[in-house]
């Protein structure tokens, strides 16, 4: 019969035999395929949480050694934990059974390159992308290991394939700056200003503009694109990942509370940032740094007994750490608990002879109580400890006003004036009345010139008001 | 005058919400490791990568083949054991130490050593409450032995510690070399988790502690120190860096991302400031930290180098911190420092993040008459290469040339520019080793231990030679301290590298002597005695000059010899050697002969019109 078809239905029946054939051999080769090894995981030490999370990957790994899915889950738990090197087989087996599967190629890109195995980062990223070409986090990745490789015409044109599909991708722009920063300065410079334009908060992107903008001589906006990467430093553009975010979900240890709480915190967001920390310690009952955290953060939203029981669950497990001292007496201050916070900070310095704020802390306590002398010696020793203190200068500086001391209590008013902030009017207007004490009516205009200049700026009115009141005083108006 | 008796904003709550870990990787495995893998891509693109090496004449190395570096530490009798005092409680002290010094204290004409050793912390704790009891013919303290290379002929150490008076016991971190009283003999300063310590070397091979006359102490915990003539006054001033404000009472627990119990990261505790005294001259030093503005920001001060970054004549500091800013304090003249760090380039890694700067380096590595830096630090984050345009502007130029990711899964502490192979251009040498615990080698005693590296300078970029650098550079270990110095004398450049809870390895440079080189011994009169911040340019014909500076600092806790070195290459002939002494005159000597040391003395060679301010 077969002989009777026609040559273009024998030519389709033999390329479906020869498409069947190629499947055998190819499932054939899978199956034979050796995979690298598992890793010899050591799992004493670990939170029991963790321990048991990672035991149950293992043991699925060990049911079904040459299921995709189970050494990928494995691949994935470890990668949660930070556990890169076993992390890396993990993977390597999972996207070798299941060479189709976007995640596994991905994830192995993403582990090399934080292993610094750029190439390879590279080439399982690639694999990714064979399976989703379209994946913009890939693409991004590829193109940020091409660049840490120092691939950078490779790297180039990854980043522009991120641009062509999304233009608002800042790090994209980021990257191309740092490949033309040697040839092109002005081009990175360009590219370097469209990252920030699209996401002004970009640390890294204001730190590499600042340096290309030295280069270029122009000194003073480098400085403040400089400026404003200090205050940034780790804030970056994120591209959205569900694959980073179930990485993130499986994490159950304490340590990633204390980090989210850390986050929302600094957000101030404290009532989520609490619920993280008393998350941390149900887990590790004895974290230390959550429990001095949570001192803080339920002295800031007024829970003060729930603030006392972290002192005590502190002070119980190692009552030698200064911060427990120091943040308690912060904490009994806002009760106006003066003589117990006196005797937490003296605690604290009993324990840290070097703890600035400590020592301004109790000087401020101890200049209630009209010891002025001891108070003056602590705000010294804090300003010993951090040079650039104001505050501890200012009160030192009235100190000194009180005692007549004004040359020196001038000296340390001068120390106040920067950097221009909402406090520089006061410390200006100090400064500006104590030279007018000292007789120095020139010096006094000026500064209360100056802080009559701060105050407006800062929309200080009161204060405005009563530097303008000494101004009309000392001008004879 | 109208301020509220309150506690202000700077002094409100303390939070520290850092993590206080760092995370450590295993060093990556080796170079033809994927030949193994599954994949076929890959395995094609390790035999590229091997004929590619063949074919640009790789020198791989097979074991008939003679090494670059030998260990020759206990065949030489250099015995020493570093003890951390490890109780179990993860101090963060335990791990950082100990430094070492190659010195010359008893001027024979060859190399002493120097170990600075540990104790216990926890005065509560007896030895044999010890983690890794120390071995049973140990003595507490830090040890010196004295080179017999000179008459002998052999290169042979005798433990000289209990003769010297250097048996300095607490718990040691660092050591800085330096005649700060000009009497021809070296002193030693140590530095202390407590109070410091200067000796005074006394010229008849003892030593006495002077710190107090000398009011040089410091009793937090110090780190790296280094001896600059940073007011050109002809006398060694002192830098001591200073790390954070850990106390055995207020040692805090500190955990890995699964859990476990490790040591704290720097961010655990408070930076703090660091100190600058003032030779006066008569042998005693005044505090001018606070007015020379080094006072004025503190920092997690791991590593110090002091050179002349932006050529205007003095002598500038660079501070590696430890997960801060890196310090970069330009000498304004006049006893006053501006930290520049920022504007300058060389407080960050290229992406503007603070890396955990450990050891540092300076030194023209790309020969182009400048003073380049580099920046050792931790896994994942591997070295930082500064490169100096000459204005003292900086750009990281790791990726360039070749140490990104190479250096990348190191944790890096003692590191030096220097010329192995005396062909012209400094080579590099990082002593690696873990500070937190590396999960692959959890169950071994102490899963710290990571490979050193040599770098070898080809021009347009560093080539990691390790593996074919010898037996000796295949052990792993926890690295800390490393200083150089031609121990043999014969022409190289050797290493002292010290180990956390580990012996002391001496790398003795085998590297096969086809290039030519000189040693500068400098003798100042008018300057500090050994011409310390003295920068020597060797002119040889028809090649670049190249330009060093005289310096025993630098490295990670650790002081090397400051004789200066020169690797030559071919070059047979020296036209002239031009010392800038550090009070700014400039001499030449002319017909120097190569393959020698020799003593340059101030004011014997011919004045040069300086340039200099």
């Amino acid at each position: 019969m077969f002989l009777f078809f026609p040559f273009a239905f024998k030519r389709q029946v033999a390329s479906f035999v020869m498409a069947v054939f190629c499947l055998f051999i190819s499932a054939t080769a899978l199956l034979a395929q050796p995979l690298p090894d598992l890793p010899a995981i050591t799992l004493d030490g670990f939170e029991p949480e963790i321990k048991e999370q990672v035991q149950k990957a293992l043991q699925q790994v060990q049911a079904k050694p040459r299921d995709a899915e189970a050494n990928g889950w494995l691949g994935m738990t470890l990668h949660t934990y930070e556990q890169y090197e076993w992390a890396v087989p993990c993977y390597q087996r999972a996207h070798l059974l299941a060479p189709t599967e976007f995640r596994w190629a991905y994830y192995l890109g993403i582990v090399q390159a934080t292993l610094g195995q750029q190439n390879e980062a590279a080439s399982s990223l690639k694999a990714a992308l064979q399976q989703d070409s379209k994946h913009l986090p890939a693409q991004l990745r590829l193109a940020d290991a091409l660049l840490a490789a120092g691939k950078l015409s490779e790297s180039q044109q990854f980043y522009e394939i991120v641009l062509k599909r999304n233009s608002n991708v800042a790090q994209a722009y980021y990257g191309l700056g740092r490949i033309l920063a040697a040839s092109k300065p002005a081009e990175a410079t360009r590219q370097y200003r469209k990252a920030i334009e699209l996401f002004p908060d970009y640390g890294a992107a204001h730190y590499a503009l600042g340096l290309a903008l030295r280069d270029q001589g122009q000194t003073a906006e480098a400085q403040e694109h400089l400026a404003r990467s200090q205050q940034l430093k780790l804030s970056r553009p994120t591209l959205e990942d569900p694959l980073i975010i179930s990485l993130a979900e499986m994490n159950a240890g304490a340590s990633k509370h204390l980090k989210r709480g850390a986050m929302l915190e600094r957000e101030g967001k404290l009532a989520e940032s609490i619920a993280e920390h008393e998350q941390a310690l149900e887990l590790n009952p004895w974290y230390i740094q959550a429990h001095i955290n949570l001192i803080s953060l339920y002295g800031r939203t007024d829970q003060f007994e729930k603030a006392v029981e972290h002192y005590q669950a502190v002070v119980a497990i190692n009552p030698d750490l200064p911060e427990i001292y120091y943040n308690y007496g912060v904490l009994l201050v806002g009760k106006e608990r003066y003589q117990e916070a006196e005797q937490a900070f003296k605690r604290c310095l009993d324990l840290n002879p070097y703890y600035a704020e400590a020592h301004h802390n109790y000087a401020v306590m101890i200049e209630q109580a009209g010891r002025l002398d001891e108070a003056a010696k602590h705000y010294r020793k804090a300003i010993e400890n951090n040079p650039g203190y104001r505050s501890a200068h200012f009160f030192l500086g009235r100190i000194l006003v009180y005692q007549e001391k004004l040359p020196e209590a001038i000296q340390q008013f001068q120390q106040t004036l920067t950097p221009v902030d909402a406090e520089t009017a006061r410390y200006a207007y100090a400064l500006g009345a104590t030279y007018a004490r000292a007789g120095d009516r020139q010096k006094s205009i000026a500064y209360l010139r100056e802080a009559q200049k701060h105050a407006t700026a800062f929309g200080q009115k009161e204060l405005l008001a009563a530097i303008e009141r000494d101004l009309q005083t000392l001008e004879g108006k | 005058m109208g301020a509220e008796r309150k506690i202000g904003k700077e002094s409100a709550w303390s939070t520290s919400f850092s993590l206080a870990l760092r995370w450590q990787a295993k060093k990556q495995a080796k170079a033809c490791t994927p030949c193994i893998s599954p994949y076929a891509s890959a395995q094609f693109l390790c035999l590229l990568f091997f004929v590619g090496s063949l074919l640009a004449g790789f020198p791989l190395r097979t074991s008939g083949q003679s090494a670059l570096f030998r260990d020759v530490a206990a065949e030489s009798g250099l015995k020493s054991h570093h003890f951390t005092g490890a109780t179990g409680e993860y101090f963060m002290p335990e791990i950082m130490g100990s430094g070492c010094a190659v010195f010359d204290y008893d001027n024979d004409g060859d190399l002493d050593v120097y170990l600075v050793q540990g104790t216990l912390l926890d005065e509560k704790k007896k030895l044999s409450d010890a983690r890794f009891p120390p071995l049973s013919d140990w003595k507490p303290g830090n040890r010196l032995f004295r080179n017999e290379l000179i008459p002998s002929g052999k290169l042979r150490f005798v433990d000289m510690t209990e003769k010297s008076g250097l048996g300095y016991v607490g718990f040691g971190m660092g050591v800085a070399t330096g005649d700060y009283d000009n009497d021809g003999f070296v002193d030693l300063y140590l530095t202390n988790l407590g109070s410091n310590a200067l000796f005074h070397n006394n010229g008849n091979g003892t030593f006495t502690d002077i710190t107090q006359q000398a009011n040089v102490d410091d009793p937090r915990w110090s780190t790296s120190a280094a001896f600059l003539d940073y007011d050109r006054d002809g006398d060694l001033d002192l830098y001591v860096c200073n790390y954070v404000d850990f106390t055995v009472k207020t040692h805090k627990r500190c955990y890995s991302p699964t859990g476990e119990q490790d040591y704290c990261t720097p961010a655990a505790y408070r930076p703090l400031l660091h100190r600058l005294f003032r030779n006066d001259g008569k042998g005693q030093f005044t505090d001018v930290s606070v007015a020379s503005g080094i006072g004025k920001i503190p920092g997690p001060g791991l590593g110090v180098t002091c050179a002349d970054f932006n050529r205007d004549g003095w002598v500038d500091i660079y501070i590696a911190n430890d997960g801060a800013a890196n310090f970069l304090w330009m000498n304004q003249g006049k006893g006053v420092f501006e930290e520049t760090g920022l504007l300058s380039g060389a407080a960050y890694a290229m992406d503007g993040i603070a890396r955990a700067g450990m050891g540092a380096t300076a030194g023209d590595f790309d020969n182009d008459g400048d003073e380049d830096i580099l920046v050792t630090n931790l896994a994942r984050e591997g070295s930082t290469l500064y490169r100096n345009d000459g204005r003292g502007n900086f750009h990281d130029a790791t990726t360039e040339f070749n140490l990104a990711q190479s250096s990348f899964l190191s944790t890096g502490f003692g590191t030096a520019w220097f010329d192995y192979d005396n062909d012209g251009r400094l080579d590099l040498f990082t002593a690696n080793g873990a500070v937190t615990m590396v999960a692959t080698q959890k169950s071994s005693p102490y899963p710290f231990q990571q490979r050193n590296q040599l770098f070898h300078n080809e021009g347009t970029g560093f080539r990691d030679v390790t593996t074919s650098a010898g037996a000796a550079m295949q052990v792993s270990g926890v690295s800390r301290g490393a200083a150089f110095g031609d121990l043999d004398n014969d022409g190289d450049v050797d290493l002292v590298v010290s180990h956390n809870n580990g012996a002391a390895r001496l790398l003795l440079n085998e590297a096969t002597g086809k290039h030519n080189w000189l040693a500068v011994k400098l003798a100042g009169t008018k300057d500090n005695r050994d011409g310390i911040g003295a920068i020597v340019t060797v002119f040889r014909k028809g090649q670049p000059p190249l330009v060093r500076r005289a310096h025993g600092d630098g490295s990670y806790l650790s002081a090397s010899d400051m004789r200066v070195h020169f690797g030559l290459d071919t070059a047979t002939e020296i036209e002239t050697v031009v010392v800038q002494w550090p009070n700014g005159t400039k001499e030449s000597w002319a017909k120097i002969p190569v393959n020698k040391l020799i003593t340059l003395r101030q004011e014997t060679g011919k004045a040069v019109l300086s340039t200099t301010k």
